[in-house]
């Protein structure tokens, strides 16, 4: 295979063996240390304009299945219709796939999606560096120099926000209807919404939700990539939502959005959670749970107004990963209840939409 | 619940197969959770080689059997608030179980901590287990409970054949087995009826992908999967013998987290507090999916997937038991984020089982659904190439690595056929298979194995057949082949050069391993403890090492036959005296079953083999001194090696090692001494042999001077027996000389074991066997102190150990085997290493030998109590696990047989001795009625008396015609049993069938009758009646001297009179 190279801004440069698209490719280096899902996370949109570096040396086992649609804009094994990573960086080779479901190759796949992956990087190495001197740019290029071409994006979740509004029915003519509002939302979310027999409409990062209130039950905000504080039209919406008394549910970057909405401030943690064993408690139970991240922003927990209480916090360390209205159901999570990648322990939230 | 203050905890007595060393780390584990709480320990556990039952682990110990007539009386004794079933195995389980049942802890009101006992009996009858799980809509494998033959074969046509057969209430699946048919079935059914009274039978799932979680609940209802682990062999396979990776390697995300969800859902609807195990078969094409087993214990498997990813399992499993949630622990390995997680793997682990088949006789080869190994290694890389030979080279079988040119030499069909039946070396038959040009597809369909696998292996083949044929050997295929885990030494052999030019030239590309630590978090969270490996799939270190005073200690390598968790205790000895000394401990061990491997006994420990290459990788960044005598034989086979690299190395000089395990020079140093030894020689060819066998006059005991696994050593007594063994050997002797020495018939045989410090020895210990020379020292019975050996005696022994250490310059511990006839002592050997006996002796005298090995090693003055034991007599006796062995022999030989050993504690020979032989799991006769075929006139003699005192305490004797005759003339009468031959009924087969007896005792004619199969023509009729009292699980001596002291013992105690008393009340 062609030799390639990562390079970071600081000066680093590392070499390993190109896969799939051989192509300059550039992006903030974040990690994540699950070890299974890597279908989930090249196509999370939360991952668009980042280098994911897999901590889990042995990525492509088992293949990557054909798309399988399951109605417009939703896929059944994807979180997205495209894969959102900018490059992909692992520790061994992926050309020897085995699995019944796989339609073609981990390496054939990024091919075809024209996305770079680099192969035989000392990823633990990496990790420990992005660990300690927090998230950093880098390129994947044969051209052996870091050259930050990417052009400039102002908002990521515009980049990654489907432009139209989307209708899925509900499971009964008379179903309860959930409008999501989209900065890049996961799959798995819509498909949980769906499997509790809720019609979806999905509309727009930034598209006005005031209209659809009063034809639905609840209101979810999605994940999505980048800084909350890029999304102020979406902050926006959220406080004239929170103004009618309807359910509202955040996950991820909704979970930020509706903290800013409501006052509270968000910071970026030196390298996020991004992984699918992160410990969560429930703060007035105490019960723990595993859950599915990937985020590199975080709420700020002195910052939380006093109609507000801390849902949920990180075992690990201590950082809030859930705000829930003392009196409403107005809630939100900064893990992925969905799992995909990872554990579903908590996708019990999407059922308290119902009530 | 009320306040618990003190608990009783099982151990699980002897290591057997199925039942290993795992319990001995789960149970100190276990032992450190609870004193951190404050807690009082009682220990029952009659593994007297265990750390757990060494001093400062458990308040109190109990050397006693774990089963409930005596466990209850320790109960009513220590009065414990609760007691502690799942750190003992399913032996410890079991205990509990009768236990309950029997209403002795209600009775003591002793609460059982952690998983209700409710739970416990639903995971252990399959029927309610079944009914539960499928209640909440969990698919279990369809099949039920039968209990009798009959309606087994009806329920076996129901399903349709294959059926699938297992055993409730057993370890590693006795009486398991696939039918393919009804005469198979009935074979099965027929075994398995012989141990139990339940068997299942189930649709068979043979092939499809087998999967296992380790699932931890605690009281709050929170869980969590702390690892999961996939089999590289299909289910069919026993998870114990099967190679097993983790995390699992070929599941989707999706797959990976339902089984997770899965083992969640049953977790919490079985209501276990703690930890369990749950085994999956999931069909590898359409991804439906069987709860084939649930554990609700600390397993094999999660001692294996606690090594696997630093999440120490059974240490959370005892905090949970007091009421602990997962959420106010702390992970202990970051020590800053918590327990409630489940570890993220960087690398890849592989377990490969340890079998030692070829040391039974009769035994069935292939591996299957019934455990037959004995140990396992772990190994961890970052890749799975790496991984797996690695794993390879540390099961210490003689294997370089997954391509061994020696499984070349078969032709195809040869290797198709056992690509379908498989056998300990598949691993090496599918590398040849590639090899040859047999398809990966071809292979998979064969074996069964996911091809994700085997395109790995054909990997490491394509590397292989590189390395053979590239021009010369450069920087790219030599970093290639390392990263791909070959071996320095494969690489040179491949090549033609020395293992030193390969690692001299490697070394000057710069192509070294990294060392990485094992964080749990994937590097996420840095790691407060230097648990370690090796890889060359890094391009960087996270471990510097310090200039601090440290002392490398090598452990043992995989448990198997001749070594176990004796060595385990060695080592871990010798490390906490180390750090009495305030010395730091780098400790170098593959075996996941051990307490070495725990992280927090050490300073540094490298999970890596123990191959010169890696032992010198490890000194290159260390650069300490070593301690190879505390691990048995495979880190002192290392000390010439490294002392010719002027590697430093505590204890003896590596020279005079030599000197002892040299045969030549040995002998010639005891002849100069003027010290006997028997007559022995060598020969090249078999004139030769013949020749000095009658120079040294038979019987003889002969062995081949070269062996792989310890094959072939035997008892010949006449030149008919020797043209035959000669004929079967498979050796070139002109190149491997034979040994030939005289065998001492009728030789009392003793252990010496001691200490020295520069030639004079500080302290020793005498044991003596109760079995006459020719059964090896690690299958006799020991006596400590004494019992028949004179004090005039003892003293010439003395003086001959001490002129031989004197010579040798002893500096750190050793063992003397002697032989003594007539009163006169004979040496057999001499090993300048701990033997299996130091802990049974170390803790029989009160007298720490590896402390004072230690002291001696590092040079502090040692200082040892004087004295020994005479208030008591400790017996150690061996456990053997014939019943696993389909076919083998249970007959004791000069080669050792025994898996595990537990000794006890008595006033007498006699009270110690029962003691101990109940702990092995041998019933007390329930019925008086013996079974007796005494071969051979010496073992007639020895037993009359003992068949008279049978006769006396009311015993009915039934005997073989021979034995019948014998007893007749000495007036001691018994009832004739048949052989087979004759045709006449009640025959033997009739007899043992009917099980109306309280045990058997069945003495090999002649040594060789026990000799390797290819020796022995045919089935013998004592092999038949040793065998059928096996596999009907009668009791049975093979040996009459300890079937006479048992015969005494019995005569001396019942169970009622055997005195409950701890080790401390031994004084």
């Amino acid at each position: 295979m062609p030799k390639t190279y990562l390079c970071l801004e600081d000066g680093e440069i590392i070499e390993g063996e190109a896969f799939g698209y051989v192509g300059a490719s550039c992006g903030e280096v974040v990690f994540s240390t699950a070890m299974t899902g890597y279908c989930q996370s090249l196509t999370d949109p939360s991952f668009a304009g980042q280098l994911l570096v897999f901590t889990y040396p042995l990525i492509g086992n088992y293949g990557v299945p054909a798309p399988e649609k399951i109605a417009p804009h939703l896929m059944a094994n994807f979180e997205s219709e495209r894969i959102w990573v900018a490059g992909a960086v692992v520790s061994s080779d992926v050309e020897t796939p085995s699995h019944y479901q796989m339609a073609q190759s981990l390496s054939e796949w990024l091919r075809d999606h024209r996305v770079a992956g680099i192969a035989h990087v000392d990823t633990r190495a990496l990790t420990q560096k992005i660990r300690e001197k927090g998230c950093l740019r880098g390129v994947i290029t044969p051209a052996k120099r870091f050259e930050w071409n990417s052009e400039p994006v102002a908002n990521l979740v515009q980049k990654v926000s489907l432009p139209n509004v989307t209708e899925y029915a509900p499971k009964k003519p008379n179903g309860k209807r959930v409008l999501l509002l989209d900065c890049g939302v996961k799959h798995g979310i819509l498909r949980e919404l769906l499997a509790r027999g809720f019609g979806v409409r999905r509309i727009p990062w930034d598209m006005d939700p005031m209209p659809y209130l009063k034809e639905i039950d609840g209101v979810v905000c999605s994940n999505g990539p980048g800084d909350p504080k890029d999304c102020k039209i979406t902050i926006q919406h959220i406080r004239k939502i929170l103004d009618v008394d309807i359910p509202f549910l955040g996950v991820c970057l909704g979970h930020q959005l509706l903290a800013l909405a409501v006052g509270a401030d968000t910071y970026k943690l030196p390298y996020g959670h991004r992984g699918v064993n992160q410990p969560c408690q429930d703060v007035a139970t105490g019960r723990a749970y595993i859950t599915s991240q990937n985020h590199g922003y975080a709420v700020d927990r002195k910052t939380i107004p006093k109609e507000y209480e801390e849902w949920f916090i990180n075992l690990n360390d201590n950082t809030n990963e859930g705000l829930r209205h003392k009196k409403k159901m107005i809630a939100s999570t900064q893990f992925h209840p969905e799992g995909n990648p990872g554990p579903f322990d908590t996708n019990w939230i999407f059922s308290l939409l119902e009530q | 619940m009320k306040r618990i203050q003190k608990v009783l905890l099982l151990g699980s007595g002897a290591l057997k197969i199925g039942e290993a060393g795992e319990f001995d780390y789960s149970g100190t584990q276990a032992i450190k959770a609870l004193k951190e709480e404050g807690v009082q320990i009682i220990l029952v556990n009659p593994n007297i080689a265990t750390i757990q039952t060494s001093e400062g682990y458990a308040d109190k110990i109990y050397f006693l059997p774990v089963t409930a007539p005596f466990v209850a009386k320790v109960i009513a004794k220590e009065k414990p608030d609760g007691i502690l079933l799942s750190f003992g195995g399913q032996t410890a389980l079991n205990c509990g179980i009768e236990l309950h049942k029997t209403g002795v802890l209600k009775r003591h009101n002793v609460v059982i901590l952690g998983t209700p006992i409710a739970a416990i009996i639903a995971t252990e009858d399959r029927e309610k287990f079944s009914a539960r799980l499928h209640r909440i809509g969990l698919k279990t494998a369809k099949g039920k409970v039968v209990t009798s033959v009959g309606e087994g074969l009806t329920l076996a046509k129901q399903l349709g054949y294959p059926v699938m057969l297992r055993t409730g209430f057993a370890l590693g699946g006795t009486g398991s087995g696939i039918a393919k048919n009804a005469t198979i079935l009935k074979a099965l059914l027929n075994s398995a009826f012989s141990v139990g009274s339940q068997v299942i039978l189930e649709e068979c799932l043979y092939g499809w992908k087998e999967v296992e979680y380790e699932v931890v609940r605690d009281k709050d209802d929170n869980c969590i999967t702390v690892c999961n682990m996939e089999n590289f062999d299909p289910v069919g396979i026993h998870t114990g013998e099967s190679i097993v990776v983790a995390p699992s390697q070929t599941l989707t995300d999706r797959e990976y987290f339902e089984l997770r969800d899965i083992s969640i859902r049953t977790i919490r609807e079985l209501g276990i507090v703690g930890e369990c195990n749950i085994q999956f078969a999931l069909h590898p094409k359409s991804g439906d999916w069987r709860i084939i087993e649930v554990n609700a214990r600390l397993s094999r498997s999660s001692a294996l997937a606690s090594k696997a990813t630093g999440y120490p399992l059974a240490y959370i499993a005892a905090k949970l038991a007091l009421g602990k949630t997962l959420a106010d622990l702390r992970n202990s390995v970051t020590k800053s984020t918590s327990a409630f997680f489940e570890p993220s793997l960087d690398y890849i682990v592989v377990k490969i089982p340890r079998w030692d088949l070829e040391k039974y006789t009769n035994v069935d080869l292939t591996i299957g659904s019934e455990m037959k190994s004995v140990g396992e290694v772990m190994a961890i890389a970052r890749t799975f190439k790496e991984a797996i030979q690695k794993a390879v080279r540390a099961s210490g079988q003689g294997y370089e690595g997954v391509v061994d040119e020696r499984e070349m030499n078969q032709t195809n069909e040869k290797l198709r056929a056992r690509l379908k039946t498989p056998d300990p070396r598949r691993l090496f038959v599918i590398g040849a298979a590639m090899a040859k040009g047999i398809t990966v597809d071809e292979i998979a369909k064969l074996t069964g194995i996911d091809r994700w696998y085997l395109y790995s292996i054909e990997r490491i083949v394509g590397t292989y057949n590189k390395l053979k044929t590239a021009p010369g050997l450069s920087k790219e295929v030599l970093a290639d082949a390392k990263r791909q885990g070959f071996s320095d030494k494969q690489i040179s052999v491949v090549r033609q050069m020395s293992e030193d030019e390969v690692r001299r030239k490697r070394k000057k590309f710069g192509i070294v391993p990294q060392v990485l630590r094992i964080d749990t978090m994937a590097g996420e969270f840095p790691a407060k403890t230097n648990y370690l490996y090796m890889t060359y799939a890094a391009k960087q270190s996270d471990h510097t090492p310090t200039s601090e005073h440290k002392v490398i200690v090598l452990g043992s390598g995989p448990y198997s036959i001749g070594t176990s968790v004796e060595f385990d205790w060695c080592a871990v000895t010798t490390v906490a005296r180390l750090r009495h000394h305030g010395i730091k401990s780098v400790m170098v061990n593959c075996n996941p079953e051990t307490v070495s491997t725990d992280y927090d006994h050490s300073d540094y420990l490298y999970f890596e083999e123990l191959s010169l290459e890696r032992v010198l990788d490890i000194y290159d960044l260390e650069r300490s001194p070593f301690i190879l005598s505390v691990g048995g034989q495979t880190p002192n086979n290392l000390a010439p090696k490294l002392d010719k690299l002027g590697i430093p190395i505590l204890g003896s000089d590596a020279k005079t090692i030599v000197a002892a395990e040299n045969r030549h020079a040995f002998s010639k140093l005891l002849d100069d001494l003027g010290i006997r030894q028997p007559a022995w020689g060598e020969a090249k060819s078999p004139a030769e042999s013949l020749a000095m066998a009658k120079r040294v006059g038979f019987p003889v005991l002969i062995r081949p001077s070269f062996v792989l696994s310890g094959k072939a050593m035997l008892v010949i007594e006449n030149e008919e027996q020797l043209a035959t063994y000669l004929r079967h050997l498979d050796l070139e002797i002109s190149k491997h000389p034979l040994v030939i020495s005289k065998f001492l018939q009728g030789a009392t045989e003793c252990d010496f074991d001691g200490v020295a410090q520069n030639g004079v020895i500080v302290a020793s210990a005498l044991s003596e066997h109760v079995e006459h020379g020719g059964v090896h020292s690690g299958d006799a019975t020991l006596v400590v102190p004494p019992c028949s050996i004179s004090e005039h005696v003892q003293h010439t022994l003395l003086v001959d150990a001490e002129r031989i250490v004197k010579n040798l310059r002893v500096n750190g511990p050793f063992n003397i085997q002697f032989l003594l006839v007539d009163g006169k002592p004979y040496v057999i050997e001499c090993n300048l290493r701990a033997s299996r006996s130091f802990p049974f002796v170390s803790k029989a005298m009160r007298e720490n030998f590896i402390n004072l090995a230690t002291d001696a090693a590092l040079g502090k003055s040692v200082k040892p109590h004087p004295g020994k034991p005479t208030q008591y007599i400790a017996v150690k006796v061996p456990q053997f696990s014939f019943q696993r062995l389909r076919g083998a022999d249970p007959v004791l030989r000069v080669e050792m047989s025994s898996t595990g050993e537990v000794a006890a504690f008595g006033r007498n020979i006699h009270e110690a001795y029962l003691t101990a032989i109940l702990s092995t799991g041998m019933r007390y006769p329930q019925m008086r009625s013996v079974f007796l075929s005494l071969g051979g006139i010496a073992a007639k003699r020895t037993f009359v008396a003992g068949a008279k005192k049978l006769q006396d305490m009311g015993y009915v004797l039934h005997a073989t015609e021979g034995t019948h005759e014998f007893l007749d003339e000495f007036g001691v009468p018994s009832k004739k049993v048949e052989k087979l031959h004759d045709g006449k009924h009640p025959n033997y087969r009739d007899f043992l069938r009917e099980g109306r007896i309280g045990f058997s005792l069945v003495i090999p004619e002649r040594f060789t009758d026990n000799t390797k199969r290819e020796v022995v023509q045919g089935l013998s009729d004592g092999y038949l009646m040793r065998r059928m009292s096996i596999d009907l699980g009668i009791p049975i001596f093979t040996n009459a001297q300890t079937a006479r002291l048992f015969v005494e013992s019995i005569a001396s105690y019942t169970i009622e009179d055997l005195e409950i008393r701890s080790w401390n009340e031994y004084k």
